[in-house]
């Protein structure tokens, strides 16, 4: 148990920046989940933590300890591949124990913790089986217990749940977090799934281009993305966003899009004050877009007409593609909902839930 | 009335079926008359090293009325063919254990580590594959010779090494480029070192691909016998191929016509034995080694 430190750590590939000043506090018993796009740097980043790549600059701390310079396994992490990386010509049981033995641990101690693992993950039965004679989920479990057993301080995971298939994925995503509950220890985990992250993570670190964009709760980062990108890459489907014009007074603001202009609410309008005239980026969820009809009772509805492009049917929700003018977005909406493909249509935009980012700088504006 | 799928007629249908036929009995007559052409003189041999001088040129065909096991017992006592064998025996594992040691260590670093002169190096050895193996036979020779150690076992068996290294250095390059590199890392993260993760990981995954460039290399030391003959004057060293010419000369002019194809059966055992065990690996290991290489 241990937590970890990226201290203005710098990563460069050649001419290429793959990590870019980081800095982030892991505490102990944490479970932090980088996420972020392909070449983003999130898997540079748990390479660098477990030594399989070499700091251009800064420093990494596991604890106290300063391990820029300490071999992989004396750092005391294990870590588990997208790709497993079971050996192919050892059994689940030599697979797993395979670390200790290099460790020299005593073979009864082996053999107790590769039994306590191989129980706490359900693959008892699997122990004389070679990697090639499991399938995609008993794999990964393999994975999963042969860092159990050396007992680390760090677990960290690369995408280790990208070859299953969606049902099961969903099903080893509960396994990990209880995982995590039972063995208390800190898991640092990389995936490019913000569903993932958001359903796994204590705490959520969102990287683009090498650079931390946010580090945050997943609830924050869901209702406050701090700049355009967190707030397009965290939520399914992604947030909508219009260029607005903030116009109006301080007393009664509106964003205007072209097509369209909605009223900020009272207590939304302070931090736009300095923005009145100007153009800004407004964000909007699906979720926050809904059918009149069916809106929750109570909320800042700000009516928005559209023309009804596509509609997907979930089961228990609607996906309404919409246009207005010649920008397409997105609303989720009651399965009951009357609109149908070619209908003009109005929708009430939640303000209790907008979100403003500078058009420059994309931060939030707060 | 069968199932008539679209578009097919009875009459390209025939010919075809007709055409296939001649080309199926053509393959047959091919490979039975290479197949005959291949194991006939190896019967003969064996038939003949059980016979005496007089019976062979009596009736080169028949069977020996008794066998003359005395043959075999002749050839191993008198004509030194134990020596010949103990000392094929000797170079060859020698020559093959340093071939395989240094051709799969230069391989797998080559393969996995990214270091200057990496590419340098590979087309150094590859370049080596595309002179012709005479060339260097001259300068190989002076170049023992300065050394001290012409004409010894030491001097075949670094020859050897050194003639069979890229070859086994391009086969195995291709095995282990193509295992993945999350194996290495994770050995490491478990705490292996780099010649444990060599060794306890991957040999055991280069396994097929050793084993098949193994016995290639066999085959090619054990059946050597130009630079033997070129560098090894001394009979107590000669190898089993400079031992059967040279048995061939003793035969020849003593006329004992048995025990010289006894010597060549002996000759022939381990090879054969090598081929009838591996048979299935040299034929797998050739298509590896086609499509990886």
């Amino acid at each position: 148990m241990a937590s970890v430190t990226y201290d203005h750590v710098t990563k460069r590939f050649g001419d290429v920046i793959a990590v870019n000043d980081l800095t982030i506090e892991i505490a102990d018993k944490e479970f932090l989940v980088f996420v972020g796009p392909s070449g983003c740097g999130k898997t540079t980043s748990l390479r660098l933590l477990a030594g399989l790549e070499e700091l251009t600059e800064g420093n990494i701390y596991i604890g106290d300890r300063l391990v820029n310079d300490v071999a992989p396994k004396d750092r005391n992490i294990a870590m588990v591949f997208q790709s497993y990386a079971l050996y192919p010509h050892m059994s689940v049981y030599d697979n797993m124990a395979f670390g200790l033995k290099l460790r020299k641990t005593p073979k009864a101690e082996i053999d107790r913790r590769v039994k306590e693992a191989a129980a706490i993950l359900g693959i008892e039965e699997l122990l004389d089986r070679k990697p090639k004679q499991l399938s995609g989920g008993q794999r990964q479990r393999v994975a999963l217990g042969r860092a159990i057993v050396r007992e680390p301080s760090v677990f960290l995971m690369d995408e280790p749940l990208s070859n299953l298939d969606a049902k099961l994925r969903v099903q080893t995503r509960a396994e990990l977090a209880k995982l995590h509950q039972r063995l208390e220890t800190t898991f640092i985990y990389v995936t490019h799934d913000q569903m993932e992250a958001m359903t796994m993570g204590t705490r959520i670190a969102v990287l683009r281009d090498g650079i931390l964009q946010q580090v945050d709760t997943p609830q924050a980062l869901y209702t406050s993305p701090g700049n355009i990108f967190v707030a397009g890459f965290i939520g399914s489907p992604a947030m909508n966003f219009f260029d607005v014009t903030v116009v109006g007074t301080k007393e009664e603001m509106y964003l205007d899009g072209g097509t369209f202009k909605v009223q900020v609410p009272a207590h939304k309008a302070p931090p736009l004050y300095d923005y009145l005239g100007k153009q800004i980026v407004f964000g909007i969820r699906p979720e926050d877009v809904h059918d009149p009809e069916y809106a929750p009772p109570g909320i800042i509805g700000a009516p928005v007409k559209a023309r009804v492009d596509v509609t997907e049917l979930m089961g228990n929700e609607v996906f309404l593609y919409l246009v207005t003018g010649t920008k397409t977005f997105i609303a989720r909406v009651d399965p009951r909902t009357s609109a149908r493909v070619g209908q003009d249509f109005e929708v009430l935009f939640n303000m209790e839930n907008m979100h403003v980012f500078d058009r420059d700088t994309e931060m939030a504006i707060r | 009335m069968g199932i008539q799928l679209a578009g097919s007629k009875n009459r390209p249908r025939t010919w075809q079926n007709l055409l296939g036929k001649v080309a199926w009995v053509i393959v047959q007559v091919f490979l039975w008359v290479f197949f005959i052409s291949v194991v006939f003189p190896m019967i003969w041999t064996l038939i003949t090293s059980l016979k005496t001088s007089r019976e062979l040129f009596a009736s080169p065909w028949a069977l020996p009325k008794v066998p003359q096991w005395d043959n075999y017992v002749r050839a191993w006592n008198k004509i030194h063919v134990g020596t010949y064998l103990f000392n094929s025996v000797k170079v060859t594992a020698l020559s093959l254990f340093f071939i395989m040691a240094l051709g799969s260590m230069l391989a797998y670093a080559l393969a996995r580590f990214d270091f200057p002169g990496n590419k340098v190096i590979y087309f150094y050895f590859i370049s080596a594959m595309m002179i012709p193996g005479w060339l260097g036979y001259i300068p190989a020779w002076f170049l023992l010779r300065d050394m001290g150690i012409l004409g010894t076992h030491l001097g075949l068996i670094v020859m050897y090494t050194a003639r069979s290294l890229p070859f086994t250095m391009f086969f195995l390059y291709a095995f282990f480029k193509t295992l993945p590199k999350e194996l290495e890392e994770s050995a490491i993260i478990d705490g292996a070192s780099l010649i444990g993760v060599y060794w306890r990981i991957m040999m055991p995954l280069a396994k097929s691909g050793l084993l098949t460039i193994a016995i290639f290399n066999f085959l090619g030391v054990w059946n050597e016998y130009f630079w033997a003959l070129v560098t090894i004057s001394e009979d107590k060293l000669k190898t089993l191929p400079l031992g059967m010419a040279n048995l061939y000369e003793i035969a020849h002019y003593a006329t004992d016509w048995g025990a010289m194809f006894a010597g060549f059966i002996i000759m022939l055992l381990p090879t054969f034995t090598v081929y009838a065990i591996f048979q299935n690996r040299l034929t797998q290991g050739i298509t590896v080694g086609a499509l990886k290489g």
